[in-house]
């Protein structure tokens, strides 16, 4: 099962999907996308991985354990 | 006899003869063992009728005083459920945060709000909005360049919408996996000044490079 974490002002929302459940597939593969076209940028984490092994990834991994969305980066 | 009300109050039902009888005075005979269990059991006779989603069942009592009467409440599995309270935005930003730091890192976070990471370009301090200590060093940083830095770099957006430990996360996450388009917007000032420089600092790497290879 994989999650996907937008951070947001709750702390986080949470997408999670199955890759048994073709629904809930398509709706995280829809959110994916939504984000995509907001500028946001996402992370594939895997499995009890640290800030070092995240991955930046573009198109939606449905064997992706976690995905977290963060925002683009500007100077201060 | 004891006093009045006294034998009513003692009063207890009787499987077997299903009469209410007086105290028992000393003179009683001794009840059989199965009639003294039976007097501890008063009431307890019952059957479930319902089981709730929540976790709760409902009884409805067959025999004794409470008979005809019904219960609803947890049973004792979920009555030993420890209760958690839900977590507040602050609290799952920062689990998210912890999650990925090590230990040392972690350590850091927990006792001064700050933690410390490699980069190609030096040593980042994350903790300080809009002033982040900067060492930088490698073949780009030229000797007589101040050897500390401070660095303001935010995720686009109300940063007031994010919590804390959020903000720490979004430029975690892009400085690990994408250092080139951290540096390369990061604003940034020597320990001595006030005034901030918009040169990105990834542009002088590239600099340094080509003139060490010419």
């Amino acid at each position: 099962m994989g999650t996907m974490r937008i951070l947001d002002e709750t702390g986080d929302t949470m997408v999670t999907w199955s890759l048994e459940d073709t629904e809930a597939l398509e709706r995280a593969t829809e959110v994916f996308e939504a984000e995509v076209t907001k500028g946001g940028l996402a992370f594939s984490i895997p499995p009890g991985g640290r800030d070092r092994d995240a991955e930046r990834i573009t198109r939606f991994d449905p064997v992706a354990e976690e995905i977290v969305w963060v925002r683009p980066v500007a100077g201060g | 006899m004891g006093p009045p009300g006294r034998g009513r109050l003692n009063a207890v039902p009787r499987r077997g003869d299903g009469r209410l009888g007086p105290a028992r005075t000393g003179a009683d005979p001794p009840a059989p063992p199965e009639a003294r269990a039976s007097d501890r059991t008063l009431g307890s006779v019952f059957e479930v009728v319902a089981e709730h989603p929540d976790g709760r069942i409902t009884l409805r009592f067959t025999e004794g005083v409470l008979a005809g009467r019904r219960f609803t409440a947890f049973t004792d599995e979920h009555c030993l459920v420890p209760y958690e309270r839900p977590l507040t935005p602050r609290d799952k930003a920062e689990r998210l945060l912890v999650s990925l730091l090590d230990d040392h890192q972690r350590l850091d976070w927990r006792t001064h709000r700050r933690f410390r990471l490699d980069t190609p370009y030096g040593l980042l301090e994350l903790g300080a909005l809009h002033n982040m200590a900067f060492w930088p060093r490698g073949l780009h940083w030229e000797r007589g360049h101040p050897k500390k830095l401070h660095l303001c770099v935010v995720p686009r957006g109300d940063l007031k919408r994010l919590p804390p430990a959020d903000v720490w996360t979004n430029l975690l996450l892009v400085v690990r996996a994408e250092p080139e388009r951290f540096f390369a917007v990061a604003n940034w000032r020597g320990p001595s000044h006030t005034s901030w420089y918009r040169p990105p600092i990834a542009g002088m790497k590239l600099r340094s490079t080509l003139q060490n290879s010419n």
